[in-house]
């Protein structure tokens, strides 16, 4: 079973990816903050990561950022998670390290397949 | 000030006094001086509007009198008296700034008038400085209150700028908080309608569609807003890239197929298989997106024509329709915030803020829209992006 490590601090939005991927049989480990989510992705070694960027504490950018340069890496593809409007935090999150982004709001049809297109 | 004064210098005693005499009569104030000495001190002690000097003084010549006067109290005018005539006499005098030349005897009516008329000068000149001191007093003083409102005025509208950035940043911010709670009924209206929860009836799934229409209905409007207020505060961002822009118009024009089948409309494409260019692709898609959803909302008959067209180092995109079209007179309302053309008969769609929108970006990106429009007949829209060479 794939286990996805979803970094987020709106509870609703958890619950929602949480659900889609119970329902398609993936593992979740569950995080709201950059700081919990860089220890789990160092720990657990997931087979991806769900980064929101809005986080309270470090954002999404530099828990990338820490995750990158943490020597347990071993390149877990990383997607972030941003709005239309916020043009920068793309960027941002690239330069960071992160493979990709995902747009929210999160379409429970199409999300699994975006996933899975970094996997 | 001149107070009606009058220094009298004679060594004759009789002719002071008699002279003293008639102009205290005449409401002078007098004083006199039998020697050039005398007279030189008595000057230095008060002020005095006008000296009547005789040539003839036993200490020294009346014209050194007059021009010590007339060097140290230019204000004071002499009038010189004398006992022999001669036109030497008076030139010389004159030359040495005397104001007035008599000869004994004298006549006592010509002194006093030309007394009077030099006081009268005197009046007149000093009411002239007095104005022309009041009117720079008053130039500087109105210079002054007028740089005053204008350090005012500009300090108002920094502050005016600085509060209508905020108010723009306030409401950027703001409506992004919005987002998230709509995010969530936008998703889980999703989970429900693809049965993940459970099997729905089929009035369930209608008014459930109906919640998820208006949810993305509002998720548009509150990133327009976010744009709105983004551009208006200066803080929007465009990330440029090399792309496609043939292939983007495509993916767009697909992306309008089932709501113009809806409408029984026609839409063609006349574009080059590849055109890259190097701009901010997502905003390069919501203008061509607002365009053609207003050619499509605003036509009812007829087609849609989309053209992209390389020319001189730009690309050239176009939008035209068949649709209401806009009179002459509106068009500058289109480009405005809200600004919408009210038809009657036809229900309001939209916000407004597309056009105001995408002109804002195409002049971020390019030189803004052109649109050439036919009331009743349909419009063109046209915006051009600059390229980067490769076509084909
Ligand atoms: N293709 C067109 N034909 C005729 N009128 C148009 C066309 N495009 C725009 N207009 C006029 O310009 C107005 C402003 O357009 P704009 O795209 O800004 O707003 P909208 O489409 O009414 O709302 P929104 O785009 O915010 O949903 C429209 O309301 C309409 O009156
Ligand atoms: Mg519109």
């Amino acid at each position: 079973m794939k286990r996805i490590l979803v970094v987020e601090d709106t509870k609703a939005n958890m619950y929602l990816i949480g659900f889609v991927m119970k329902e398609n049989g993936y593992d979740m480990i569950e995080t709201t903050t950059g700081e919990e989510g860089v220890e789990l992705a160092v720990k657990e070694m997931p087979d991806m990561i769900l980064m929101d960027i809005q986080l309270p504490g470090i954002d999404g950018i530099e828990a990338t950022r820490r995750i990158r340069e943490s020597k347990a890496d071993g390149e877990i593809p990383i997607a972030a998670l941003t709005s239309f409007a916020m043009t920068g935090d793309r960027e941002q999150a690239l330069k960071a390290g992160c493979n990709g982004y995902i747009e929210k709001p999160i379409d429970p049809k199409t999300i699994m397949s975006e996933i899975e297109k970094f996997l | 000030m001149s107070n009606n004064s009058l220094l009298i210098i004679d060594d004759e005693e009789s002719a002071c006094e008699t002279l003293s005499d008639i102009f205290e009569d005449k409401g002078f104030s007098t004083a006199t001086a039998f020697t050039g000495r005398e007279a030189i001190d008595k000057a230095k002690q008060g002020s005095f509007d006008v000296a009547l000097v005789d040539i003839r003084l036993p200490d020294m010549d009346g014209t050194e009198v007059l021009v010590e006067f007339t060097k140290k109290y230019p204000e004071m005018a002499c009038i010189i008296i004398t006992g022999n005539a001669s036109l030497q006499n008076a030139v010389n005098a004159l030359d040495k700034g005397a104001k007035g030349y008599f000869i004994k005897p004298l006549v006592m009516v010509e002194v006093i008038l030309r007394v009077e008329e030099l006081i009268e000068k005197q009046h007149l000149q000093e009411e002239l400085i007095k104005h022309r001191d009041h009117l720079e007093e008053l130039v500087s003083e109105r210079t002054k209150e007028l740089e005053e409102k204008t350090t005012q005025l500009e300090l108002a509208n920094t502050k005016l700028k600085e509060l209508d950035r905020l108010k723009s940043m306030f409401i950027a911010g703001m409506s992004h908080e919005l987002r998230t709670p709509l995010n969530s009924i936008i998703g889980f209206t999703g989970i429900i309608l693809m049965g993940m929860t459970g099997e729905l009836n089929e009035e369930q799934r209608k008014q459930l569609t109906m919640v998820q229409s208006s949810a993305n209905h509002l998720l548009s409007l509150i990133n327009d807003v976010i744009d709105v207020s983004k551009i208006e505060a200066g803080k929007v961002e465009i990330a440029t890239g090399t792309f496609d822009v043939a292939a983007l118009t495509w993916s767009v024009m697909d992306s309008f197929q089932v709501a113009v089948a809806e409408k029984k409309l026609e839409m063609t494409i006349d574009a080059p298989k590849k055109i890259e260019v190097v701009s901010d692709e997502r905003r390069v898609q919501q203008v061509l997106v607002n365009l053609i959803a207003n050619a499509v909302k605003f036509t009812d008959t007829g087609k849609v024509a989309i053209k992209v067209r390389e020319r001189a180092g730009t690309v050239e995109v176009s939008v035209s329709d068949t649709g209401i079209g806009i009179k002459e007179e509106d068009i500058e309302k289109l480009f405005k915030a809200f600004g919408q053309v009210p038809i009657k008969g036809r229900t309001k769609e939209g916000t407004g803020l597309g056009l105001y929108l995408s002109e804002k970006i195409a002049e971020l990106l390019g030189d803004g829209i052109r649109v050439e429009s036919k009331f009743g007949k349909g419009s063109v829209f046209t915006f051009s992006l600059p390229t980067t060479g490769t076509s084909g």
